[in-house]
């Protein structure tokens, strides 16, 4: 299932990869990527019930860049 | 947010000058410490929190070392310019990135917040997405259309300027079809909405561009690579730069300060924000003309183009066919086309419905009794007991008649009434305005060859491809002959391939760029395609290859200044001719020229 999330407060380009890498590395997903431009991350799932996942997603981005917020 | 930061690092800067002129040096010191806390606080929060979340290489980490190493060396203004002027960098890095992000968005958000539906009456403000097929909608001068319609009360000219980058506006009656995103001029309108919002024009728009912005260049690529190992190598040399010679027993401080200067040079930025950046300027720049560009790949294909090769019909010419000659035997003009029309009655060939919309008056079916269709060939009715043919010279060998031969270009329709030779009609497609001047610019901008294909006859073909001055032409050609074609050219060059997106998709696909002409073009074309031209001008091809000429010149430009002047920086810096004012040029400076090139592709 793919899924676009909008992530507000991405301020730094670098960051952007550095969560898009990260992300990548989720064992349940297929692909993912984070766009610095226009502030959104589009993952691709590979199971339906994502809810779990997106906390996690949320957490990754977090830790990264400290105020940025991801919704979906 | 941002207010707040330019009186921090006001204040900060103001308390560090009066430093500089108080001579009593404790005091001095004093003040200097001050202005450092107060502007490079923000610095030191974050540098903390991602040592602490395991991450050394953060830039943000590498500024407070190199301020506080300068500091420690009691180079206080030094110290206080490292942290002042990356802020001033960040500030304006972030300043230039919201401005174009919101400039962009602007460009390709083209659907208004409300509809004004029209109830028994009454008129509701609803949002867009709740808006059903048939719904009719009110729509006000100076507002954009919301969704797709047809005008059923009222008429105005629009602006289609944003969709199209056509200029000039287009009136528009009841019955003429409206899209969403133009905007509305002189007169309200009521509109019957023949699309949901999904699938409206400029919901298709947004999605299109916001879906393709993730094919990133191959120098998009680079940078993120690049800027994983740049950064850990230069905090490497800084090491060693100031290990070596100490071993070697040189003095500790003058190799140390050496070393600090590598630390500010050390981030990235301005690579790393300014190429994304360059091509996210320009697929909008691209989009405020009408053009469509999807991401950094087809932007780099596009700079890269050496053939060009086009559909004829409804890219070259319009694709609207129109009779261009009548020419009777022993009938009048008006029967000659009444025989035609009547033949043509069934059929739906872009032909056979310009010969009826020439024709102009009622066909009266009831009176054909058999009609069949050889392929290939033409039509063939009966009327009465009488047959009527009308086709082409093929079939009127068939039947047995000598046709005129053909002179002109364009499609000649043979009619005959049972072995009765009746004459021919010729229908010719119209080369639209811009295709002379669009092959002629591609020749100027390094494309090495230009290639026509159609389904078309011979004659009419070698017409249109002399008259444009096109290279080499394929005609006759069945849809799927055309991806045989393409195949055979990419191995020359890269390959640019316009067509109007019917039957097509497979060679927009195939092609090193696939450009999909027009808005009308099917969801499957204008999604296999690298470039949608939302006008039908085959010259905005000339536009959208001159935009990515230049994107490409600029991000090449900004990589080579960038690392050009970091590299220099850290030699001079290393030998001891620059200085730590030299570094922050490099880190900041950089950034800050390297974004504002990007910048410019937007103008």
């Amino acid at each position: 299932m793919i899924k676009r999330f909008k992530v507000y407060n991405l301020e730094c380009a670098h960051c952007a990869a550095k969560m898009e890498r990260e992300i990548k590395k989720m064992s349940s997903i297929n692909d993912a990527e984070v766009n610095f431009m226009l502030q959104s991350i589009v993952v691709d799932f590979k199971d339906e019930n994502i809810d779990a996942e997106i906390g996690k997603i949320q957490k990754i981005c977090k830790k990264i860049e400290p105020d940025c917020v991801v919704r979906a | 947010m941002n207010h707040k930061s330019i009186i921090r690092l006001a204040i900060g800067a103001a308390i560090c000058v009066t430093a500089m002129f108080i001579s009593y040096s404790y005091i001095s010191v004093v003040l200097y410490l001050v202005s450092y806390v107060i502007i490079g606080f923000p610095v030191f929060k974050k540098a903390i929190r991602n040592v602490f979340s395991g991450n050394f290489l953060d830039e943000n980490f590498l500024m407070l070392i190199a301020s506080l190493g300068a500091f420690c060396l009691k180079e206080y203004t030094e110290g206080v310019a490292v942290v002042l002027f990356y802020g001033i960098g960040e500030l304006f890095e972030k300043h230039a990135v919201r401005k174009s992000r919101a400039e962009v968005t602007k460009m390709m958000d083209l659907s208004p917040d409300f509809a004004n539906k029209e109830i028994g009456g009454e008129v509701i403000t609803v949002a867009p997405e709740e808006v059903n097929i048939g719904d009719v909608l009110v729509v006000k001068p100076g507002e954009r259309f919301p969704l797709d319609g047809i005008v059923v009360f009222g008429k105005t000219s629009i602006d289609t300027k944003s969709l199209t980058g056509e200029a000039s506006p287009v009136s528009v009656s009841q019955g003429d079809e409206v899209l969403s995103g133009s905007v509305n001029l002189s007169g309200v309108v009521k509109i019957k909405v023949t699309k949901s919002f999904n699938q409206s024009t400029a919901s298709r728009i947004l999605e299109l561009a916001t879906a393709a912005a993730s094919k990133k260049a191959v120098s998009e690529r680079f940078i993120t690579k690049f800027a994983r190992f740049y950064t850990p190598v230069v905090v490497v040399c800084a090491i060693l730069l100031w290990v070596i010679p100490v071993l070697l027993g040189q003095p500790f401080i003058k190799w140390i300060k050496r070393a600090l200067l590598f630390l500010v040079v050390s981030c990235p930025c301005a690579l790393v924000i300014s190429v994304p950046l360059a091509f996210f300027a320009a697929v909008g720049g691209a989009s405020k003309k009408g053009i469509l560009i999807k991401g950094g790949s087809s932007i780099e294909a596009l700079s890269k183009t050496k053939i060009a090769v086009f559909d004829k019909t409804g890219t070259l010419t319009q694709g609207v066919f129109e009779i261009s000659q009548i020419n009777p035997h022993g009938v009048t003009k008006d029967q000659l086309l009444m025989y035609a029309a009547i033949a043509e009655s069934f059929s739906d060939h872009p032909i056979a419905c310009s010969i009826k919309n020439a024709y102009g008056k009622k066909l009266d079916l009831s009176v054909i009794d058999k009609s069949e269709e050889i392929a290939g060939m033409g039509v063939a009715v009966e009327v009465n007991g009488d047959k009527i043919f009308a086709g082409n010279e093929k079939l009127m060998q068939k039947i047995g008649i000598t046709a005129d031969a053909q002179s002109d270009f364009g499609t000649y329709v043979h009619i005959a009434l049972n072995d009765k030779y009746l004459g021919y009609i010729v229908i010719s497609d119209v080369i639209k305005q811009d295709a002379e001047r669009a092959i002629n610019e591609l020749k100027k901008l390094g494309v090495t060859k230009t290639v026509m294909l159609t389904g078309d006859a011979k004659t009419s073909a070698q017409k249109v491809s002399q008259k444009l001055g096109i290279d080499e032409m394929h005609h006759s050609l069945l849809p799927h002959d055309k991806l045989c074609i393409i195949e055979k050219i990419i191995n020359d060059g890269v390959t640019l391939y316009a067509g109007d997106g019917i039957n097509d998709t497979p060679v927009l696909m195939r092609a090193d760029v696939g450009v999909a002409m027009g808005l009308n073009g099917t969801d499957a074309a204008m999604e296999a395609a690298d470039v949608v031209l939302m006008g039908d001008e085959p010259s905005k091809i000339i536009d959208a290859i001159k935009l990515s000429k230049k994107t490409m010149r600029i991000v090449m430009c900004n990589i080579v200044f960038a690392l050009a002047v970091k590299v220099i920086v850290m030699i001079l810096g290393a030998v001891g001719i620059a200085g730590m004012w030299s570094a922050v040029f490099a880190d900041v400076g950089v950034s800050v020229i390297a974004i504002s090139n990007s910048i410019r592709i937007l103008k």
